[in-house]
C-alpha cells in the first residue's frame, strides 16, 4: 500500500513477439555482420539467433536479459559457421583448389586497414573486440557472452590489440 | 582510450550499418513454435530412453565377472554405455592430443545443480555439488546425492549414493550419472566410475563414487604414468566417497581403488577411449552398475 492508502500495482511488461523481433533483430544483425563481415550472412544468423531465442523466452527469469540471451546466441551461432567454413576450406585445399578469401566483404579498393585486419582475427578475438568496443559490454558481460572467465575475455581483447597493432604498422609502413 | 582503441571503435560504427527496423517475417511464429515442440520431443525422447537404459539394466542379467587380484575380489562390470545428442553447440577448446586438459577446482561459487522434479520422490539426500570448476575454460560440475529407488527414473534396485558430472554453466554440454548400488549385483562393488567424453571439446574425464572402506584411487595409464585421484567427502548423510579426473583425450589404463590395507578392492578399465562421439553429443560409459548419459538441456 502506498501512503495514500491506494494500492500500488506493479505490472511486469512482456512483449508481443513481433515487438520483441523489431527491438532486438537490427541490432542483432548489426552485431553478426562486424562477426562475419558479411551482411547477408547475417540477416540469417540473426533471424535464426531470434527464432532460437524466443523459443526459450518464456524460461528467462528475467525479460530484460533477452537481449543479453540473443547475443549470446548469435555469437554462438557465428562461432559455428565460422567453424563450418573453416572445416570447408580445409577441403578445399585439400583438393588442391585455391583457397577461397578468407573473408571478401570488404571492396578490394578500400583503404581502411582496420577492418581487414579485425576481420583477420581469429573469432573468439574478433568476438572480444566488436562485444567491447561496438556493444560496449563490459569485461563481466563480455565474458558471459563468450563463456569464459573475465581473465580469459581480457586475454582475448589483449591479443586482439597486440595483434591489430603490429598489422596495422606493417600495412602503414608500406 | 589510445588511438588504437578510437581507430577500431571509429571502424566497427562505420562497418556496423543501421539498418531499419526489422518487421518479423511470416512464418517466425510458426518456426519457433516448431522448435519448441521439438525441443519438448527430445527431452521427453530423452528421458524415455533414459529409463529404457535404467530398467534394461535391472530387469536383464549384468555382464559381471569376476577377477582375482591376490586375495581380493575385484569386480568388473561390462560397460553399458550411452549417447545423448545436443541441442546446440558451442566451441570448447580440446587440450592437445596427449596433453592433460588444464582444469580448476573447488570453485563451488558457480556449480550446476541439475533438479528434476520428477526425480525428487526417489532422493533422500538433495543433489549438492561437492566440486566445480573449469576445464579448458569450461564450467564442470560434479553432484552428489543418495537415492531411495522408489522414484520413477531410477530402479528401486538401485538405492544408495549416487553422482552427476556436467559440463557447461547450466549443465548445457550434458553430463553423465552414476550410482554406486550395492545390491543389484551378487558381490558389493566398493568402487564405481564412469567415462564420459563431451563432443564439444572434447573433452573427457572419468568420475565416481567408493566405499568408505576405500582409501585411495589411483589412475594407471598404459605406457607408464600414474596419478593419484583425490577423494572427495560426501555431502552430510552420503557415506561414501566421490572422486573426478579429466584426463587426456583416448587415455587408456584403469582406475584402481585401494583399500586401507592397500589391497586393491576395485579396478575399472578407462573405457571411454572406446567411445566415438560426435560433436554435438554427449557419451557415456560405465565399467560400475549404473551409468547413463543425462538428459542434455540445449544452450544459446
Amino acid at each position: 500500500m502506498g501512503e495514500s492508502g491506494m494500492a500500488v500495482r506493479v505490472s511486469v511488461e512482456h512483449p508481443s513477439l513481433e515487438e520483441l523481433y523489431e527491438r532486438h533483430v537490427s541490432g542483432a544483425i548489426r552485431l553478426a555482420t562486424l562477426l562475419t563481415g558479411d551482411p547477408s550472412a547475417a540477416e540469417d544468423l540473426a533471424h535464426e539467433g531470434f527464432i532460437r531465442s524466443a523459443g526459450r523466452f518464456r524460461h528467462l527469469r528475467s525479460p530484460a536479459s533477452f537481449d543479453a540471451y540473443m547475443k549470446k546466441t548469435v555469437v554462438n551461432l557465428t562461432r559455428q559457421r565460422a567453424r563450418q567454413q573453416r572445416l570447408e576450406r580445409d577441403v578445399v585445399r585439400r583438393q588442391g583448389d585455391r583457397e577461397p578469401m578468407a573473408h571478401d566483404a570488404y571492396s578490394p579498393e578500400d583503404r581502411d586497414v582496420v577492418w581487414p585486419a579485425i576481420l583477420r582475427l581469429p573469432f573468439r578475438q574478433r568476438a572480444a573486440i566488436v562485444l567491447r568496443y561496438y556493444e560496449d559490454l563490459s569485461e563481466d558481460q563480455t565474458a558471459a557472452v563468450l563463456r569464459c572467465t573475465t581473465r580469459a575475455a581480457n586475454s582475448l581483447v589483449s591479443r586482439a590489440m597486440t595483434t591489430l597493432r603490429r598489422d596495422l604498422a606493417k600495412e602503414e609502413d608500406v | 582510450m589510445n588511438d588504437l582503441e578510437e581507430r577500431i571503435r571509429a571502424t566497427l560504427d562505420q562497418r556496423a550499418t543501421p539498418s531499419a527496423t526489422r518487421t518479423m517475417p511470416p512464418g517466425t511464429r510458426q518456426r519457433i513454435r516448431s522448435r519448441q515442440a521439438g525441443a519438448a520431443f527430445v527431452a521427453f525422447a530423452t528421458a524415455m530412453a533414459f529409463s529404457f537404459v535404467v530398467f534394461g539394466l535391472f530387469s536383464t542379467p549384468s555382464g559381471a565377472s569376476r577377477t582375482a587380484t591376490g586375495d581380493d575380489e575385484v569386480v568388473i562390470v561390462q560397460p553399458p554405455r550411452g549417447l545423448d545428442a545436443s541441442l546446440d553447440l558451442h566451441d570448447v577448446d580440446a587440450p592437445a592430443p596427449g596433453e592433460w586438459p588444464d582444469v580448476t577446482y573447488g570453485d563451488l561459487s558457480g556449480a550446476y545443480v541439475d533438479l528434476a522434479e520428477e526425480e525428487a520422490a526417489s532422493i533422500v539426500v538433495d543433489k549438492s555439488a561437492i566440486d566445480a570448476g573449469r576445464v579448458q575454460d569450461e564450467p564442470w560440475s560434479l553432484v552428489a546425492l543418495e537415492q531411495n529407488g522408489n522414484g520413477a527414473l531410477w530402479s528401486e534396485a538401485a538405492p544408495g549414493p549416487c553422482g552427476e558430472l556436467y559440463l557447461g554453466s547450466w549443465g548445457d554440454d550434458g553430463g553423465g550419472s552414476f550410482c554406486l548400488r550395492l545390491d543389484a549385483i551378487e558381490a558389493s562393488l566398493e568402487m564405481t566410475s564412469m567415462g564420459i567424453v563431451w563432443g564439444v571439446g572434447p573433452i573427457t574425464a572419468y568420475a565416481g563414487v567408493a566405499t568408505s572402506r576405500v582409501d585411495q584411487i589411483e589412475l594407471d595409464l598404459e605406457g607408464g604414468g600414474s596419478k593419484v585421484v583425490p577423494l572427495l567427502d560426501g555431502p552430510p548423510g552420503v557415506s561414501a566417497r566421490y572422486f573426478v579426473v579429466f584426463v587426456p583425450n583416448g587415455a587408456r589404463g584403469s582406475m584402481l581403488a585401494y583399500g586401507e590395507s592397500g589391497d586393491v578392492v576395485g579396478r575399472d578399465v578407462l573405457c571411454a577411449a572406446e567411445l566415438e562421439v560426435p560433436a554435438d553429443a554427449t557419451g557415456t560409459c560405465g565399467n560400475g552398475v549404473v551409468s547413463s548419459s543425462s538428459p542434455v538441456v540445449a544452450g544459446p
